[in-house]
């Protein structure tokens, strides 16, 4: 059981820019943590669903009677940023722990994954991720929105405000690029 | 080792990706040897991506909450070995979202107890003082299925509160475990439940998180835990100002009016909780145990639980575990008429839900019939395994991106074991989206062939998958209008797998087909029950309810699917096709845009858009979006029925009977022939010799 608060979330999420993002992030974030913990903590079989945990938080933080398409979008946007903190923050605390050293490179494919742990992964597709929001942001986001909530590219083309050919296309550059920037 | 990519080099690079990506891959080579024209670095630089591209899955592919779910779980909370001078901490006993329990003991009665500690964060958020006070006024209920408050607490911020332990373990422990809950053990428990509710209920105290951590199990009987906790917390947080409204609960659980958070929940909240528990007990054990059909009286009464208009459900706990008894005993298996074998006949006979009749059986024997299913223990090797996992994660995006990984990994995963039934199912699945027209449009002529050459394949490997059979039994209503066959291989995967949600909600798709509405609506039900977080389910409730010309409730339905996934696309639509009928034509026009824009690449989207737009009276608007599809028919394939569609709006009946034609040829015609857009021709001569055509009977 999760307790949570959406007064002024519809409010937050119209208002829209950087400053309603700032103050929404922690109570989805906070919100995201609690689910996550939940699911992990008491789940009885199958894996857990990043969509399922969004939608659950979107449903359970704004206000559905007065909602409207748009505000969805929004919040699945501002919910993508907040489960890539989520991550580092947990991911940062794990290595803390562990060692604090250095840490090594990974790469994406599948079979190196086994001789790095979760934490390290994580951090490393992270700092993929800011190069690649430098040399181009709006690749960065589609990966954040398909990797970090799991949208659908419907989802993600209606929180970025593009088409879905072009969620489409930037996937598959972004999926190039860090491929590139993680072998190299 | 290549040179670190920078923000201009991409910019120069982009374009001729681009370029290339529209390309067929086999092109893209020449393409990019003319771009690059003599910049050798360059075309290093692209062929280096290009290469990237065509590589194996990547890491990113599987959403990072799943791959990681090992770093979201906290650790436990520290705690000091004796709180408050009278419990001692022993080993935890579960944590949860809220709380971590923990063994203690109660060092003043000498006795174990369940010491419950707040998470931190929620404790700093709620405030100490006012949650203590709720608490005490509101535990207060004395009954034999509640488990009572013995104490609670502030230890230097470490929020708690202690109850009796119970070392028979939570619902969800027992859930967890592979053996099913058998149908006389789900009664007794929901029973034991509903008491507790009862006897809080007529003392106005509401529950709200009803859930299996919250039902504790001691020697067979049930034990409900925290009442009053959810409304204390609530009253706590409503009461600071910087929180004014505030949901308590657990949204798998929770009805919609708690979700709504109006403040104004009854006892039928509770109903719904329960009533989604009772379903999550029915369908233990997971879909490889040897399970008991539920019987279909069983479903219809859970259904009637979790309404999602509280006025639908049962006013009390009590009633509805008295409906759950009463149907479980009558023992009702699955049965069904095969109308089509005697055609003439009244067209509408009696399906599941309704042929099941209440029969009281004196005592407290229950009679259900067990079928004994061949124990599938066939041994797939890991990497196959593996592959139609995230297969199958895939396909249920349904998007054409999603479809193309799928049918990638579920090619992968027969290739790592080429007698592997599912992933064989899994294939099937994905060339059906492809060719039904859930995945924008492709030509069903190369996508069904593939699809039943899968499918039987599966069923061959297999003949104990309810899975091979269910996709079989999707190929027969398609492509072959075989309605017989769909229907036996429809029953005979419900009963080697009463969980495989597919299987009915095909079913109801059937039941649609063949006009059966009234049937349909029942099985659609039904469906919901048993799967209440599918969206393809609760969106066929609504069609089904459309088809049945129950507007109202059709719209209500997808209304409701709607707020809780709003990229629904079909649902739109058929909200659209429901606000048309409804003569609310600005509003269907409105949904009909939507649908447009969640799913451009679907051609359907648009014959609706242009159908609402001529029903509005706006032919010159219909006739614009008749051109895009027209224009795209140029150059790509669009089903036939799609124009029949716009014809039928416009109301002209040749058109329409041609395009109809048309759609028969082309292997794409969908039950939206059955639904009210077509309610032009039914009473023409042609409309007979056209269902005639697919095997159905014309209605008397």
């Amino acid at each position: 059981m999760v307790v949570t608060t959406q007064s002024d979330l519809l409010e937050e999420l119209r208002s829209g820019g950087r400053q309603a993002l700032d103050r929404l992030l922690p109570i989805v974030y906070r919100e995201l943590r609690a689910m996550a913990h939940r699911h992990v903590a008491s789940r009885d079989n199958g894996t857990l669903a990043t969509t399922e945990l969004v939608h659950e938080a979107y449903l359970k933080l704004v206000d559905q009677s007065r909602a409207e398409w748009s505000d969805r979008a929004h919040f699945l946007a501002v919910a993508s940023v907040a489960m890539r903190q989520v991550l580092i923050d947990r991911a940062k605390a794990r290595t803390a722990l562990k060692r604090g050293g250095e840490r090594r490179r990974v790469t994406l494919e599948e079979d190196m994954v086994a001789i790095d742990s979760d934490a390290e992964s994580v951090l490393a597709i992270d700092d993929a991720l800011t190069r690649l929001a430098e040399i181009d942001p709006r690749l960065a986001r589609v990966v954040e929105c398909r990797f970090y909530a799991g949208l659908s590219e419907e989802e993600i083309a209606e929180a970025l405000g593009v088409t879905v050919r072009t969620v489409e296309r930037d996937w598959a550059k972004a999926r190039m690029l860090l491929r590139d920037t993680l072998a190299s | 080792m290549p040179p670190k990519l920078t923000p201009s080099r991409w910019r120069t690079l982009e374009p001729i990706i681009d370029a290339a990506l529209d390309l067929a891959r086999e092109e893209r080579g020449a393409y990019v040897r003319v771009a690059c024209a003599d910049d050798d670095s360059l075309r290093a630089d692209v062929e280096r991506l290009l290469a990237a591209h065509d590589g194996p899955d990547t890491k990113l592919d599987v959403p990072a909450a799943q791959r990681f779910a090992s770093l979201l779980d906290d650790g436990p909370p520290q705690m000091p070995p004796v709180v408050d001078q009278r419990y001692r901490i022993g080993p935890i006993l579960g944590r949860g979202g809220m709380a971590t329990v923990f063994l203690a003991d109660d060092l003043r009665h000498e006795r174990q107890v369940a010491l419950k500690v707040l998470h931190v964060e929620l404790a700093a958020a709620l405030g100490v003082e006012r949650f203590l006070a709720e608490i005490k006024t509101t535990a207060q209920l004395q009954h034999s299925h509640i488990l009572p408050l013995h104490d609670s607490g502030d230890a230097g911020g470490i929020l708690f509160y202690v109850m009796p332990y119970v070392p028979g373990g939570t619902l969800r422990q027992r859930l967890s475990q592979a053996e099913p809950i058998s149908l006389a053990e789900v009664v007794q428990i929901a029973s034991d439940v509903a008491t507790a509710l009862d006897a809080a209920h007529r003392r106005g105290v509401v529950h709200r998180d009803i859930k299996p951590e919250n039902i504790l199990l001691q020697d067979g009987a049930a034990l409900v835990a925290d009442f009053g906790i959810a409304l204390a917390l609530s009253a706590a947080a409503s009461a600071r100002s910087a929180i004014p409204r505030l949901i308590v609960g657990t949204p798998r659980y929770m009805s919609p009016e708690q979700a709504a958070a109006d403040g104004a929940v009854d006892a039928r909240a509770d109903v719904y909780s329960l009533g989604v528990v009772v379903q999550e007990m029915l369908t233990s054990g997971g879909p490889m145990a040897a399970a008991t059909p539920i019987p279909p009286a069983v479903a219809s009464v859970v259904a009637r639980a979790i309404a999602s208009s509280p006025s639908d459900r049962y006013p009390s706990a009590g009633e509805f575990t008295a409906a759950l008894a009463l149907a479980a005993a009558s023992g009702a298996g699955i049965s069904k008429t095969a109308w089509w074998r005697k055609r003439g006949a009244a067209l509408r006979v009696a399906g599941a839900a309704a042929a099941a009749v209440f029969l009281i059986v004196s005592g407290n024997a229950f009679v259900h019939r067990t079928v004994t299913v061949t124990a599938r223990q066939r041994t797939v090797n890991q990497k196959a395994l593996d592959r139609y996992n995230v297969g199958s994660w895939w396909l249920d995006k349904r998007t054409p991106n999603g479809a193309d990984s799928a049918e990638r990994l579920f090619k992968e995963a027969i290739a790592a074991d080429s007698n592997y039934s599912d992933a064989y199912s899994g294939l099937a699945d994905v060339y059906l989206f492809y060719g039904i027209g859930n995945l924008g449009d492709y030509d069903p002529r190369q996508y069904f062939p593939r699809a039943k050459t899968a499918a039987l394949r599966a069923r061959s490997l297999d003949s104990t998958s309810a899975r091979a059979h269910a996709s079989v039994a999707l190929v027969m209503i398609f492509d072959d209008h075989d309605w017989a066959g769909a229907e036996r291989e429809l029953k005979r995967s419900l009963e080697l797998d009463p969980t495989y949600g597919p299987a009915r909600t095909w079913n109801v798709v059937l039941l649609e087909f063949t006009a059966q509405f009234n049937d349909a609506v029942k099985e659609a039900r039904m469906d919901v029950a048993f799967n209440p977080l599918s969206m393809l389910a609760a969106t066929e409730l609504g069609r089904a309810l459309f088809l049945a010309r129950d507007y109202d409730a059709a719209a209500t339905q997808l209304r409701w699917t709607l707020a809780r996934d709003s990229t629904q696309y079909r649902a739109h639509l058929v909200l659209g096709q429901v606000l048309e009928q409804q003569h609310e034509y600005e509003s269907a026009i409105s949904e009909m845009k939507t649908t447009v824009r969640l799913a451009p690449g679907s051609s359907r989207a648009h014959a609706y858009l242009a159908n609402a737009y001529a029903v509005a009276g706006k032919p010159n608007d219909a006739l614009q979006e008749l051109r895009v599809l027209t224009d795209r028919a140029a150059h790509a394939y669009v089903p036939a029925l799609d124009f029949a569609v716009v014809y039928a709006g416009l109301g002209k009946k040749d058109e329409t009977f041609y395009w109809l034609g048309k759609a028969l040829d082309d292997h794409s015609m969908r039950i939206y022939l059955q639904d009210a857009t077509f309610d032009l021709i039914r009473s023409d001569p042609r409309y007979e010799v056209l269902l005639k055509r697919i095997n159905l009977p014309y209605p008397a």
